[in-house]
């Protein structure tokens, strides 16, 4: 579904943030991109969000490349990716009702309206009751309001979720109930999932991708890939987790 | 013996909201303590109190005995006297902790500077010097004369993060309350933070106040812990008690919470 070939990027000449950044994501998988920081995994998020284009090399959308001159193929593009950023505190309107922030998404698209059944069933897929639709954000605790940013996500029913450490701003108690909301669309949706936490990723994805400065370090199965680490860098992250006591 | 820090029915409140309520605790010479909550818990509302640094319109009170004296309703001078002496805090975020505008070890030189002149009478520049690059050395900084030159922002989060340790160990404080000092940093940052910070505390016997949202955390560096929620304090005990059996469904929610991301990692990371 996704496709990056030999990805290089850099804000500017001398500083390169992405080096020959390889990687594929199937219809339907779940990706754990996993990096500290540095490691250009938001940059590479910036990329599958079409906001930044590689300096070199590809990424495909299905058969085709990401191209900005392609304005028709872009918007299908948007259509089908949608963002769930870190902190639901700043990526929340604190202007807008709950309904205009959901259905925010099938506006910028262009689908017309009533919007209101939509963004009903994306507040139902979320565990949120109907009644938030005509409240504001600051209504909402941290975790709820992840909620309504990822009900605004799926509205427009997207193939692709791209999520940028979209759980770790949260406590822990609310913490796991956003991995399980994010457990559950993953069965229907593709995710790739940016986070520095490996525990996250690990009770959440499929399968992996650990970058390093910019560089694809390790990718595979989650499963193989914490039973058998590779590089030593992954061997260093995982030793360097504390862990709790037995 | 008494403890060195006894806090007896601390009442937080601001604006007819309680932020702590009726908590009580102690810390002996040399004891690790962790204070776990998530956020609005009062865990640093709690540290604050500790090192009188509460803003004025926040009401405390109860009783917060810090090296025999009171810290409740005292006055910046004496309170001024115990910061350093009694107490010095490490905290979250070094970036917003170290004066930007300072060269690090000036910054460092400062407290060093009070504490010779409170123990030798006079603080002799060449004394100072040496013994601030003494101070990066031990929080292993590598080359600490460049870093002492250097400004906060010419240095990685990780390195800040030890400088702000190294002025608190300036202080040579018999009590360091470290106020979530791993959660800005990257994994394999924390993990060096936090055997640094293990190794000092053991090494210097300074008693330790740790206060984090993060089970796995707490459980490296301290013995007891005691579980805040909403400012109240649910349970206390040996760190293997309170993980192994909590009593409260709140420290369960949280136990298991932090153990589902535990087993997905597997046994290989330990």
């Amino acid at each position: 579904m996704l496709d990056l070939r030999n990805v290089n990027f850099g804000y500017s000449r001398h500083r390169k943030v992405l080096t020959d950044v390889s990687f594929s994501v199937r219809s339907g998988a779940s990706v754990g991109l996993v990096g500290e920081s540095g490691s250009g995994k938001t940059t590479l998020l910036r990329l599958l969000l079409g906001l930044e284009w590689p300096t070199s090399g590809t990424i495909c959308f299905g058969d085709d490349p990401l191209d900005p001159a392609d304005g028709a193929f872009m918007r299908r593009y948007r259509r089908a990716v949608q963002p769930v950023f870190q902190d639901p505190y700043s990526s929340l309107d604190p202007r807008q009702k709950v309904l205009d922030i959901i259905a925010e998404p099938l506006q910028s698209l262009r689908i017309a309206g009533p919007h209101k059944d939509a963004v009903a069933q994306a507040l139902e897929a979320v565990g949120l009751p109907l009644d938030a639709m005509q409240r504001y954000p600051h209504e909402f605790s941290g975790g709820q309001r992840q909620r309504i940013a990822i009900a605004r996500a799926i509205v427009a029913r997207p193939q692709i979720i791209l999520a940028d450490e979209a759980v770790s701003a949260l406590d822990l108690s609310t913490r796991i109930r956003i991995v399980d909301l994010f457990k559950t669309l993953s069965a229907t949706l593709t995710l790739v999932f940016v986070s520095h936490d490996l525990g996250v990723v690990a009770a959440l994805c499929e399968e992996m991708v650990i970058l390093e400065k910019g560089q694809v370090v390790e990718s595979g199965k989650t499963r193989d890939i914490l039973a058998a680490p590779q590089h030593p860098y992954t061997r260093r992250l995982l030793s360097s987790i504390p862990r709790m006591p037995a | 013996m008494s403890a060195l820090l006894s806090v007896q029915g601390l009442t937080v409140s601001t604006g007819g909201k309680t932020l702590v309520s009726d908590l009580s605790f102690s810390i002996g010479a040399g004891e690790r303590m962790g204070l776990i909550g998530e956020s609005g818990s009062g865990k640093s509302m709690t540290a604050m109190a500790v090192t009188g640094l509460l803003p004025g319109n926040i009401s405390v009170s109860g009783s917060i005995i810090l090296d025999c004296q009171e810290v409740v309703g005292a006055d910046d001078r004496h309170l001024n006297r115990l910061r350093g002496v009694a107490t010095a805090v490490v905290f979250q975020e070094p970036l917003t902790a170290l004066d930007p505008l300072m060269k690090i070890g000036k910054q460092i030189a400062e407290p060093v500077r009070r504490r010779l002149a409170r123990e030798q009478g006079r603080a002799m520049r060449l004394a100072v010097d040496r013994e601030v690059l003494d101070l990066l050395d031990k929080v292993a900084l590598p080359q600490p004369e460049r870093i002492a030159n250097a400004y906060p922002h010419e240095v990685s989060g990780g390195q800040r993060q030890r400088v702000a340790i190294a002025m608190a160990l300036a202080c040579r404080p018999k009590l360091l309350i470290a106020d979530e000092p791993t959660t800005a940093l990257d994994v394999t940052t924390q993990a060096e933070i936090l055997r640094l910070l293990d190794g000092l505390v053991r090494e210097t016997g300074m008693a330790l106040l740790f206060i984090s949202h993060d089970l796995p955390v707490v459980a490296q560096v301290v013995e007891r812990v005691m579980v805040l929620r909403d400012g109240i304090a649910l349970e206390e005990g040996a760190v293997a008690d309170v993980f192994g059996n909590p009593s409260h469904d709140y420290t369960q929610t949280l136990v298991d919470a932090a153990r589902v991301f535990d087993e997905a990692l597997g046994r290989t990371g330990s």
